[in-house]
């Protein structure tokens, strides 16, 4: 009887192996989630994302980028920290006291692989501390959630290394050194592969490549297959010392997960490095059937998919310009129209008059203001039908005078009210006019016009619209707003513009 | 103490020094440093490559190196040798096998990609010598409060955490130009004057633990 009663009382308090690993998991994640480190590096991981993020309205695309890089400080900061905990039983001389412990080291090992699923929270919990910080900035662009896994995969692919490098190298040193190494790979891996190969960019932890055409499929899916491979062959690594043979089998689907996602990455398809892009290809994507347009006061809007939420941002800009030329004498209004410029130069005309705006936008202070003000001098430019760049000359480089133009004075006019510090562009001669150029005079001129009643400079250009378009002298059109005296530019001082 | 005494001093015990400080970690960083400027002994690196991998070495030899100033005797010993001739000796003894490790390494990329792709010779060694000393800068701090062998992670934990800093940096303002940008020679007077900054900290961090005046034995005893 009492034989039974001592077995039962010893069958109850010896947990089974799998409570006790748990229960070893639940300690180290207590122990992790208090260092100190742990949480001040994920401070500093949201805060490189936020200020890598600062001066442009967020994408997608750029979140990506942003948040995926500083996730890699995350994932060196836990490397040491996995290093570190599966070190414990080496340091200090407590390697025999440790032998001798119920929980053997295969089990101290497997329970330790809870840091993989934490670091993985962590990840998730720095891109949404990223994403909450962008508020009430809201990301644009397509959503493409697998660009995302990056930012939740690397953390844990850094953890998993920590905990495998310590495993089998308990020494100290080998924790820092396996983060510097690492950081050298992540910084040379882009640059590896020649020509038509660029196997390194899709080996890099963050793929860091903008899309060939905005929208446009990208293989991030296979991408985050080929993390998710690396992280199984790194956990197999660790516990391959006591686990041979579950290691073996993880790490040959693994590699066999791996070999599929790297060159299902690397296949030739549209917008791979093989293949040039043409201005049909793009048609798909940036074509006039997948924009988004919106009329506002007059002036259409022409977002690309999931960018609709800058038309605001464009109205800001447009409207004061729109709102400033005479209703109905001007004819139709340019469309502002979104394309991707970092691949063609901008547009001819077409029957409407258009003006392109790009996929960056400023945001804070001077850079949004700039990119405002960038937007205000294109729409102006192409209102006032200013001379644009010609075939042999597409970016607008010879320069021609406007000087003593009524056009020049009048355009530096529109950009300077469209601009809340309109006054400043003028008198630091930051307006610019494409190819024509204005002189002190005009400038001058324009800021006489911007101390005037809006309406009644709107009126006087009612009645000389077409003078405006021209190339016109000013002559005694804007007597009655104070402004005479404006001389035409010589022929042998600088090439009139026509 | 006269000077002569110190030298004997020194003759004696940089013997056991070499044999007391890690080897490993040097050893395995001039292997990870050979990896690290290998693209750039290849055929037609991507430009920067060969500057990026003196860079990583620097770091790699610096980090290595901080493991060698933790004195885990210390707080037991009593020694006729002041700490500051002690701490010294140990990295003297760690840095100049790591400087020369990294001057051939230096020598190789130089050999392979040209001086032009580098920068100036002076400004590259000024950095790689600001990048390794953080690190035995941030070890010798820590190696004066404590004896346990992690504390030397504060060697490479300054680095991470001044290069972590560096990346709040881009553009202009980044302190890790590639030669030919127009900052360079502005980010290398900063790289110059951070240098003296570390060898104070590094004087600082060596001195003796409790306040001596010179001509006075060395004692542990008020």
């Amino acid at each position: 009887m009492s034989v039974t009663v001592a077995a039962r009382t010893a069958e109850r308090s010896v947990p089974a192996p799998r409570v006790a690993t748990l229960t070893l998991a639940i300690t180290e994640t207590r122990i992790l989630v208090r260092s100190v480190t742990l949480w001040a590096s994920a401070l500093v991981t949201v805060a490189l994302g936020t200020v890598w993020g600062w001066t442009r309205m967020p994408t997608w695309d750029t979140i990506g980028d942003n948040a995926g890089m500083a996730a890699v400080v995350l994932a060196g900061v836990l490397l040491v920290l996995g290093h570190l905990a599966v070190s414990r039983d080496h340091r200090n001389g407590v390697v025999e006291a440790t032998m001798v412990l119920p929980a053997e080291r295969a089990r101290r090992t497997i329970a330790l692989l809870v840091f993989i699923p934490v670091a993985g929270l962590l990840g998730a919990l720095v891109l949404g501390a990223q994403l909450a910080l962008l508020l009430p900035d809201v990301p644009a662009g397509t959503f493409d959630g697998w660009n995302l896994a990056p930012v939740v995969l690397i953390p844990p692919i850094g953890a998993a290394l920590g905990v495998a490098v310590g495993r089998w190298l308990p020494a100290i040193a080998a924790g820092p050194l396996t983060v510097v190494t690492s950081a050298v790979a992540v910084i040379v891996l882009p640059g590896v592969g020649t020509g038509g190969s660029d196997v390194g960019r899709w080996l890099s932890p963050v793929l860091l490549r903008q899309n060939w055409a905005p929208g446009a499929p990208e293989p991030t899916g296979w991408h985050a297959a080929y993390l998710l491979a690396l992280l199984a062959v790194v956990v197999a690594v660790a516990v391959a010392r006591y686990r041979m043979v579950v290691s073996t089998v993880v790490a040959v689907v693994a590699v066999a997960l791996g070999a599929v996602a790297v060159p299902q990455q690397m296949r030739h398809r549209t917008g791979s490095s093989s293949l040039p892009i043409t201005e049909a290809m793009m048609d798909d994507y940036v074509g006039p059937a997948v924009l988004r347009c919106e009329e506002h006061e007059a002036v259409r809007y022409c977002a690309l998919p999931g960018y609709q939420r800058w038309i605001p941002l464009w109205r800001d800009a447009v409207e004061p310009v729109a709102r400033a030329v005479p209703a109905g004498v001007a004819g139709v209004l340019p469309v502002v129209r979104q394309r991707d410029t970092a691949y063609f130069a901008p547009s001819a005309t077409a029957q409407t008059p258009t003006v392109d705006t790009d996929l960056v936008w400023g945001r804070h202070g001077t850079w949004a203001a700039q990119s405002r003000l960038d937007l205000v001098q294109r729409y102006v430019r192409a209102l006032t039908a200013l001379p644009k760049p010609t075939a042999d000359d597409p970016y607008g480089e010879q320069s021609c005078s406007g000087a003593g133009q009524l056009r020049t004075v009048v355009a530096l006019w529109l950009i300077a009210q469209a601009v809340p510090d309109g006054r400043t562009v003028l008198d630091g001669n930051q307006a610019r006019l494409g190819r024509l150029t204005a002189g002190p005079a005009e400038i001058a001129a324009a800021v006489t016009l911007l101390d005037q009643p809006r309406e009644r400079v709107t009126a006087i250009l009612a009645a000389h619209w077409d003078a405006v378009i021209s190339a016109a002298p000013v002559g005694d059109t804007l007597e009655p707003l104070g402004v005479r005296g404006l001389a035409a530019v010589g022929a042998e001082q600088a090439t009139p513009c026509r | 103490m006269s000077v002569r005494v110190r030298w004997r001093q020194t003759l004696l015990l940089l013997r056991p020094l070499v044999r007391a400080v890690p080897w490993g970690p040097p050893a395995v960083a001039a292997v990870l440093s050979g990896l690290a400027v290998l693209p750039a002994l290849l055929d037609d690196p991507a430009p920067g490559v060969g500057l990026w991998g003196l860079r990583a070495a620097a770091m790699l030899f610096g980090a290595a190196a901080s493991f060698a100033l933790v004195d885990r005797m210390a707080p037991l010993t009593i020694v006729p040798t002041p700490r500051w001739l002690r701490q010294w000796l140990r990295l003297i003894v760690i840095l100049v096998p790591a400087a020369i490790g990294w001057l051939a390494l230096y020598a190789m990329v130089r050999g392979a990609v040209g001086g032009a792709a580098l920068g100036s010779a002076g400004d590259v060694v000024v950095e790689a010598a600001v990048c390794g000393l953080t690190g035995l800068a941030g070890a010798a701090v820590a190696a004066r409060h404590r004896h346990t062998s992690t504390a030397a992670l504060a060697g490479p934990g300054t680095q991470a955490t001044v290069v972590a800093a560096s990346l709040f940096l881009s553009g202009r303002y980044s302190p890790w130009p590639v030669p030919g940008e127009p900052n360079w020679a502005l980010v290398h007077r900063y790289w110059l004057a951070v240098l003296p900054v570390i060898v104070v900290v590094l004087l600082l961090a060596n001195r003796d633990t409790w306040p001596l005046r010179s001509g006075r034995t060395a004692s542990p005893v008020p």
